[in-house]
């Protein structure tokens, strides 16, 4: 899946300890939880959402801990 | 009309602590969602810990964020947050039975606690807070039932008292037990726990925030009921 704002893929990140996260563009979201949904992949989203400099608003979706971020990869390169 | 007074001081200091502590939750978290952007945009910057002696780039802190956020100041400010409540609770009975000491009549004292104490309201206050001290170690469902006998508020409901018992067990997980949930937990929790044995403990956001709106719900009630009787 295409990232809308930056045209590049929405990326899975697992840098570091805490856990996978996915920076998504709001107008994304929904789109993305339905996906997340239908392969039962546990997450929670940021209550909030970020827009730095005017740019279109972001928020996080936090993959729960036993979720396979690389599987959650696959899924988002397998939408067009 | 001073323990009303006092009551309502109780619940307001309470209130904005419980407020301050989510805005110091919510900022903070919004500080840190906007590292991945300004790693994206090119910044670069170095920072050290003159304490401990690291030293970390942009791309090393960005590895650390989640953690941060999702661990370190999740469970600091949701342990908060249980601090605050018991804080309140304790210091409403503390407050309720230095006026109305009448259910610890039955208490024993030796008379060197008596003849420390300058007055008899110090002596009262040595009596209760033994008592409250006994009563920390209970269950959070004693707590509501100690509070009934003496005051009969008829708040927080049954439901509200397995959340806050659920809350409470979850904190004890966290600060006790390395964040895995035990059987002592699992017992606590009841019909609300979220975890097996042996799983590790996790607070999702929408959790972390339910939590405070229970605990600051519960405030609420039980400082107006406490307020009427009073």
């Amino acid at each position: 899946m295409i990232d809308a704002t930056t045209r590049e893929p929405l990326h899975v990140s697992t840098d570091g300890e805490g856990g996978s996260y996915i920076m998504v563009p709001v107008t994304q979201l929904d789109r993305v939880r339905a996906l997340l949904d239908a392969n039962r992949i546990s997450y929670w989203v940021d209550e909030e959402a970020l827009s730095l400099e005017g740019k279109p608003e972001i928020t996080f979706i936090n993959l729960d801990h036993p979720v396979d971020p690389a599987r959650v990869q696959q899924l988002l390169d397998g939408i067009p | 009309m001073a323990l009303a007074d006092d009551i309502r001081n109780l619940a307001s200091r309470t209130f904005s602590a419980l407020d301050a502590s989510h805005d110091y939750y919510t900022y903070t978290k919004r500080v840190w969602r906007l590292l991945p952007q300004i790693v994206k945009d090119g910044r670069t910057f170095t920072f050290r810990n003159l304490t401990t002696g690291t030293t970390v780039d942009e791309r090393a802190l960005l590895g650390r964020a989640q953690l941060y956020v999702t661990d370190y100041l999740m469970s600091s400010t949701f342990q908060h947050f249980v601090s605050l409540f018991e804080d309140f609770f304790f210091d409403l009975l503390r407050t309720w039975l230095a006026v109305y000491p009448g259910s610890l009549s039955k208490k024993q004292l030796e008379f060197g606690a008596v003849l420390k104490a300058p007055d008899k309201a110090a002596l009262v206050l040595t009596v209760v807070d033994k008592e409250l001290n006994d009563l920390r170690y209970e269950r959070v469902a004693e707590w509501f039932a100690y509070l009934d006998r003496l005051a009969k508020l008829g708040c927080p409901t049954a439901g509200e008292i397995e959340q806050l018992a659920e809350i409470k067990a979850s904190r004890d997980i966290l600060v006790h037990n390395k964040g895995i949930a035990n059987a002592t937990y699992v017992s606590k929790a009841g019909s609300h726990a979220r975890f097996r044995e042996r799983e590790r403990l996790t607070l999702p956001e929408p959790y972390h925030r339910t939590s405070w709106e229970t605990i600051k719900k519960v405030v609420r009630d039980v400082s107006d009921a406490a307020i009427k009787k009073a």
